[in-house]
């Protein structure tokens, strides 16, 4: 295997532990639904409105092209089932590190404005929201009167609703998505 | 006449110019007289990091700006912490090359790349340099490779080139030397790759070894190896890579020592594993122990006590102490009589899960090994396998008589596997510790700048931050502290109360040690992010 100096110590145990997340995940099961079903389960809930898939979809959610690589059907199937228990990473800045990726977080301003967003960026000093229609929101934390983090909700919809087989048609679709990152 | 003119004329260019001074060791003894230098890595030779100037107050810091930067010629990331003498200012650059700068423009003077051979890959370390040290008239780099060598500080020519250590044993080394009267000492890292520990001291005018202490036995005799059972201090370990400290009038030398190895897997090496996870005193003549305290005997999490030990003086029960104060990885705030080792405080300065408490004598009362040892499910423990805090340098003020530190709270879930040591021949065993850790991340980890009242090590202030910051700290006369968080935002603290005055987002993170010095009465502070050397002063 190749060095890695270009990782630090911490980043090297992070993949490390991400390696490890695989088997957890079931990375080695095949999906059993059937993919062209998925698509039309997806085109039919709306999910381009959030996921891009190729130059196709919109950007609030993340990019589902090769999300096949990433993730297995298992952790697929739970997550359309409960998406805010184990959200994804937001790899964009990888040092929010796990389980942070589009965090919802609710702040209310000092002259009384109130929302509540996906957290893109945050620091000892400012933090950036952003809503579904993908506006960015900038605010100074020295202006806000509270900052509220809402770990296990998410602005995506739980899929419950779907039956057996479509879930499992729309797992297969996701699991075939392998195309360029 | 006209001539005259020009002389007086070339006499004022010559005072605006940078000059190549020499620095004798009784400046370097006396480096707080002379508080627009900064003349060895931790700022004088208690390793204070406190700046005598002024001229940046809580009152005018919202005023600060960048004055220059400079970014390294070869990439990577900045985590020198430079010297200045007389307006030049020396940094290091990764791996191990070096660059003069005019401290009050950024024009660089000269740069030194050493031949460090390209296949060479340390291990369990990220091959960077953290600093050179300044002597009469020459600049002293220990390279990644375990070379000591000498520069002229005027040009960058190599007047003598000394190896410290063998790399084909597990050595390599990142920190800066410490430059005493007439000798270079310097330390080596490695413990992740077997390495046996030492300190090791040179003579500074030829580069000819005067001693060499180990740090772990090297044979059954020696003091320490019956706290190795079965003669495992053969597995190495308490290597000594980050910078120590000085006291002139004792004649000691101070310096951390890290793990033993194997890290995370114990059981081959049961005993206290003397003199890892140390702090050891060392005649500076000689290199012979004169005390040594252990903080964490028979440690398996990689809590190295490497971390840069402070010297102080204050009253202690009503006696006046000689005093060094130690933030370990561990957790754990100590402070000790460094005449004699005697242990005064410890208590925590971020969560800790693995103790009870200290003893009277200051060993750590552990939980019981269930709940804390390495496993092969992994054991959760606070602090995290980087620690409460790493190689980065906190800060003390005689003024304030604070010692300010950027802890680190989170936790790993440790791991132990199958050691896989090979003594003498550990080249190429990566994390060669028999186990490791998941460490936590995200929001689970954060960093907070904290002011301890030295003496006792009792939480006066503290500034919370967002995110895993690898940045030390400064403190000035001013009344200010400088540092930074996870995102690179660099920051002035009010050094009494904590208060927030002013920061600016410098786009990269910032590991580094902040210094301060001052060219024609102008103050600068310095810090780096990224691939950057950013240095800011008052409009």
């Amino acid at each position: 295997m190749p060095g890695v100096n270009s990782l630090n110590d911490k980043r090297v145990w992070q993949v490390i532990a991400y390696v490890r997340t695989l088997s957890e995940m079931g990375a080695t099961e095949a999906a059993k639904g059937d993919a062209v079903k998925g698509k039309a389960v997806y085109d039919a809930n709306g999910c381009a409105l959030c996921h891009a898939i190729g130059t196709q979809g919109g950007g609030v959610g993340p990019q589902l092209t090769s999300i096949g690589r990433s993730r297995a059907p298992k952790y697929l199937h739970d997550f359309l089932l409960d998406p805010g228990k184990n959200p994804p990473s937001d790899m964009s800045l990888p040092e929010r590190g796990a389980n942070t990726g589009y965090l919802l977080v609710h702040v209310v301003t000092k002259d009384g404005k109130d929302m509540t967003g996906i957290r893109v960026n945050e620091d000892t000093y400012t933090i950036v929201l952003r809503d579904v229609s993908g506006k960015f929101y900038s605010f100074d934390k020295a202006k806000l009167k509270t900052i509220e983090s809402q770990p296990g909700k998410t602005v995506m919809p739980s899929y419950t609703s779907l039956s057996a087989s479509d879930l499992d048609d729309l797992v297969a679709y996701l699991a075939s998505l392998k195309g360029a990152q | 006449m006209r001539i005259a003119k020009y002389a007086v004329l070339l006499l004022a260019l010559c005072c605006a110019v940078p000059s190549f001074a020499q620095v004798p060791f009784e400046r370097l003894k006396n480096s707080d007289k002379e508080p627009q230098n900064w003349l060895t890595y931790g700022g004088n030779y208690g390793s204070q990091r406190f700046s005598g100037l002024k001229e940046i107050t809580p009152k005018n810091v919202a005023s600060l700006r960048v004055a220059w930067a400079y970014q390294l010629r070869g990439g990577g990331i900045m985590e020198s912490s430079p010297i200045i003498v007389d307006g030049i200012l020396y940094v290091t650059e990764p791996p191990s090359n070096v660059t003069a700068i005019d401290a009050r423009t950024g024009k660089p003077l000269w740069h030194y790349v050493p031949q460090v051979p390209r296949d060479f890959v340390p291990v369990g370390l990220f091959p960077t340099n953290r600093g050179v040290a300044v002597l009469d008239d020459k600049v002293y780099l220990a390279t990644i490779d375990d070379h000591l060598i000498a520069l002229d500080a005027k040009s960058g020519v190599v007047r003598w080139n000394s190896l410290i250590a063998d790399r084909m044993e597990g050595y390599a080394i990142t920190q800066a030397p410490l430059a005493i009267n007439g000798k270079i000492v310097v330390g080596v890292g490695g413990g992740e790759a077997g390495a046996h520990g030492f300190l090791s001291c040179f003579d500074a005018k030829d580069g000819k070894l005067l001693w060499k202490t180990y740090t772990v036995p090297l044979k059954d005799s020696d003091p320490g190896a019956d706290t190795w059972a079965n003669g495992s201090w053969s597995n190495g370990g308490g290597t000594t890579w980050n910078t120590g400290s000085y006291d002139p009038e004792l004649n000691l030398i101070y310096w951390g020592t890290g793990n033993p190895a194997p890290d995370w897997n114990g059981e081959g090496r049961m005993g206290d594993n003397l003199f890892t996870c140390s702090l050891i005193a060392l005649d500076a003549d000689t290199g012979k122990m004169k005390w040594y305290f252990q903080f964490s005997p028979h440690e398996t999490h990689d809590w190295d006590s490497s971390e840069p030990p402070i010297l102080f003086d204050a009253t202690v029960g009503g006696k006046p102490r000689k005093l060094v104060a130690l933030a370990n990885r561990n957790a754990f705030y100590y402070v000790l009589d460094r005449a004699t080792g005697e242990f005064l405080t410890g208590v925590p300065f971020a969560k800790q899960t693995w103790a009870k408490g200290l003893d009277a004598k200051g060993r750590p009362i552990k939980e019981d090994a269930a709940k804390i040892e390495p496993s092969v499910e992994g054991t959760r423990v606070y602090p995290s396998l980087t620690g409460a805090i790493n190689w980065t340098s906190p800060c003390y003020s005689p003024l304030t008589g604070l010692f300010y530190v950027n802890a680190r709270e989170g936790y790993a879930d440790y791991i132990k596997g199958e050691p896989k040591m090979a003594p003498g021949n550990s080249v190429g065993i990566v994390g060669g510790g028999g186990g490791g850790g998941r460490m936590s991340a995200g929001d689970d980890t954060t960093t907070n700048i904290r002011a301890l009242e030295a003496t006792t090590g009792k939480l006066k202030w503290e500034h919370k931050m967002v995110g895993d910051s690898w940045t030390g700290t400064l403190v000035t006369a001013g009344g200010l502290v400088f540092s930074a968080d996870a995102a690179g935002n660099f920051f002035a603290l009010n050094a009494d109360t904590g208060e927030s005055l002013w920061h600016l987002l410098l786009g990269s993170s910032v590991r580094s040690n902040p210094v301060s010095y001052a060219v024609d009465g102008k103050q600068y502070v310095v810090d780096s992010a990224g691939n950057t050397l950013f240095v800011f002063s008052l409009p």
